[in-house]
């Protein structure tokens, strides 16, 4: 059986029209562990704990991902009942007589869920997936919770004991070893809960990088110094304590150009000529809708009328095609490039282009 | 599908070709086992591994700058005359088209500045965030071993206290593993540089969830580093650990006192990996351990240690307050220990 999380799912309606869009709606989930109960993340030797594990992983995932007014606190109501079944199973295998302290993962996991009474909020759930683990440090190993409040530690004699416990079977070598099939056995409970939350997390992270991947193969070519000081101005941004997509904003700086300058008040034959530009600093909005660009650039060319130096303006539009504007004294002149940096065919074929269109 | 431990490399800076870093580990822990007396020792029989390859995407980013410069620099020749600005600026050019060359300042040191100072770190660090994700969502009843190396601790520093935030939500639209819940087994960091590298990206350096326990990304903590390893003199990581351990290695066997493998072939270090990522119990014998160490010192350069220590006193007790200090004071290390390591071949 699947299931949808309610409020992914979000429907838009036209006023007056009984017309509605649903948008974004998250891929199903599969509630049910039972297609596959040999998984290995299920196959346990402490088969009770297992079954009552993957009845409420089902439970547990239908009301988790259903979060509708008190659902939160059905959960609340399922995992209690859970963790005092399976506290009385680990009894059974493990008496609290010869492993003292074995309870205190069931102690600490229901009084955490004692304190979320009447109060339990969705950002509380995650609170809830606690599991079961074994740790091994050393020559000895610990029985725990993560969060691990209640760290129980059992030393190697206790293998006997713990062989007799859990019964004639060939299946355990030591009693690490049961203990740890028995957490597997009861982490089984959390398992689509868990499997929803990497997915999303999948979703989310893929999204990341599809945008980084659209920025380097759509923004403006940027130097390396473009780059750091991008990175410079945005520094805060990309320290922050999450993921994040890349800025919304380019800069500039000292950024090379070779383009082609029409001057107009030029002798003739002298008017259109290749020229150096240097884009002194500047700035392009990559990702508007038509992204656009505009720096402050000066260009230089021998010329036997007009100054050689002209200062002016820089536009970019849609990330390739740069063109602007200078004065040379009283004369204006106009250049027109694209991005050189970022286009892939030769220079000579660009500038005969250029030179065409003159 | 196996149960077998999911082990993850991040290698450090460098041209690292697929494989690399895994045979380096695989050969380091193997050389450990046989001196623990493991027969028939193959660590693919007890651990699954993956490679985290950030390497391939700063080689394509130096070769795409390269490509963007040469192209500029062909467009030069369409210029009239030869000034002296043009000069200039096709000299500065050339710095970048040179980008994509095989040699240790572009491979090496270029790799901390893209990661560091660049906006690139943050893609490479959503692609790790990506990997690490997808080997939660398989991995169930599975442990995960993290170990990363050099620049990778600070890839690694970094994208965990991004990824494992104690306030995300399910819903709040970024990707977000919960402390405490979503841990890790072992994190084993070797010659961390994330404290080093903090200064140049403003990430902070705090340890935030860089460490063992319910606030942390993990269960089990291991730093280690070697005592005359030059990146590790200089805002040294020495976190507070509850469940794990700081480790420092002295034995010189290697005169690159910053080798992933010669890390891993250490003893102390194999002995603590060993017996967390596979069943294997000879390490845990006091007899086999002190075996494996002579073994191990049987190899080490005759005297080296003394000496280095002797004649890098100086530089380690140096303050360093820049990057460019620091890399003036490693090239320093790097150059005393070849001589030293030149005149005893030649006694």
């Amino acid at each position: 059986m699947t299931y949808m999380r309610a409020f992914t799912l979000a429907m838009f309606c036209a006023i007056g029209t009984n017309l509605c869009i649903a948008v974004e709606v998250t891929p199903d989930i599969n509630c049910d562990l039972n297609w596959d109960p040999d998984a290995p993340m299920f196959n346990s030797g402490f088969t009770e704990l297992r079954n009552l594990a993957i009845e409420t992983n089902n439970q547990l995932c239908q009301s988790m991902l259903v979060i509708e007014g008190g659902a939160a606190n059905q959960v609340r109501r399922s995992l209690l009942d859970f963790n005092a079944e399976a506290r009385m199973l680990i009894y059974e295998a493990f008496p609290p007589e010869s492993f003292t302290g074995i309870g205190a993962p069931f102690d600490y996991f229901e009084s955490t869920l004692f304190e979320l009474e009447g109060n339990l909020i969705d950002a509380d759930l995650d609170r809830l997936s606690a599991g079961l683990d074994i740790e091994t440090f050393g020559s000895e190993f610990y029985f725990n919770t993560m969060p691990s409040s209640s760290r129980v530690r059992f030393p190697p004699e206790l293998d006997e004991q713990c062989l007799n416990v859990v019964g004639s079977s060939n299946r355990y070598e030591s009693c690490q070893q049961a203990l740890e099939d028995a957490s597997v056995a009861f982490n089984a409970y959390r398992h689509s809960y868990d499997q929803y939350r990497f997915d999303q997390n999948r979703r989310e992270l893929t999204t990341l990088r599809d945008e980084w991947k659209r920025f380097l193969d759509e923004s403006r070519s940027q130097t390396l110094v473009d780059v750091w000081f991008t990175t410079l101005m945005h520094r805060n941004y990309y320290a922050q304590n999450r993921l994040v997509p890349p800025a919304s904003t380019q800069y500039f700086l000292l950024h090379p150009h070779v383009v082609y300058e029409y001057v107009g008040d030029a002798p003739a034959g002298q008017r259109g000529k290749a020229a150096l530009g240097a884009e002194w600093v500047g700035v392009n909005w990559w990702d508007l809708k038509v992204p656009l660009g505009v720096s402050l650039v000066s260009t230089w060319s021998d010329r036997a009328d007009t100054p050689a130096v002209g200062h002016g303006l820089l536009l970019t539009v849609s990330n390739h095609y740069l063109f602007g504007w200078t004065m040379r004294d009283e004369s204006h002149a106009f250049f027109l490039t694209v991005d050189f940096l970022k286009a892939s065919q030769s220079a000579g074929r660009q500038l005969d282009r250029y030179k065409s269109m003159f | 599908m196996s149960n077998k431990p999911i082990v993850l490399l991040i290698h450090g800076m460098g041209i690292h070709p697929p494989e690399n870093m895994s045979k380096e580990f695989k050969e380091g822990l193997t050389e450990a086992a046989i001196g623990f007396g493991v027969t028939d020792f193959n660590l693919d029989d007890h651990i699954e591994i993956v490679e985290f390859n950030y390497s391939e995407s700063f080689d394509a980013i130096r070769a795409r700058l390269a490509e963007q410069s040469n192209n500029i620099l062909g467009q030069f020749n369409s210029l009239p005359g030869q000034g002296a600005a043009i000069d200039l600026v096709q000299r500065l050019i050339q710095y970048q088209a040179d980008l994509d060359k095989d040699e240790m300042i572009y491979t090496h040191w270029l790799d901390v500045l893209l990661y560091g100072a660049t906006y690139y770190g943050e893609q490479v660090r959503v692609e790790l965030a990506k990997v690490l994700n997808d080997l939660k969502a398989r991995a169930a009843g599975r442990d995960i071993h993290i170990v990363a190396h050099s620049l990778g601790t600070a890839l690694t520093h970094d994208t965990l206290n991004k990824l494992y935030r104690d306030d995300g939500t399910i819903d709040d639209g970024f990707p977000h593993l919960k402390p405490g819940i979503d841990n890790i087994k072992c994190l084993w960091t070797f010659a961390s540089v994330n404290r080093l590298v903090a200064m140049l990206n403003g990430i902070s350096d705090k340890d935030g969830v860089m460490c063992s326990g319910p606030t942390g990304c993990t269960n089990y903590l291991f730093n280690v580093r070697h005592e005359l390893d030059p990146f590790t003199w200089y805002r040294c990581w020495k976190p507070d650990i509850s469940d794990g351990a700081n480790i420092t290695t002295k034995v010189v066997r290697d005169i690159n006192t910053h080798s992933f493998q010669e890390y891993v072939a250490d003893p102390g270090v194999a002995r603590l990996m060993l017996l967390q990522m596979t069943p294997l119990q000879q390490p845990r014998q006091p007899a086999k351990f002190k075996q494996c160490k002579e073994r191990h010192l049987a190899r080490s350069i005759n005297g080296l240690y003394d000496l280095i220590e002797q004649e890098t006193r100086e530089l380690r007790e140096n303050e360093v307050r820049s990057a460019p200090e620091l890399l003036l004071a490693i090239h320093a290390f790097v150059e005393t220990s070849r001589a030293l390591r030149d005149k005893e071949g030649r006694q």
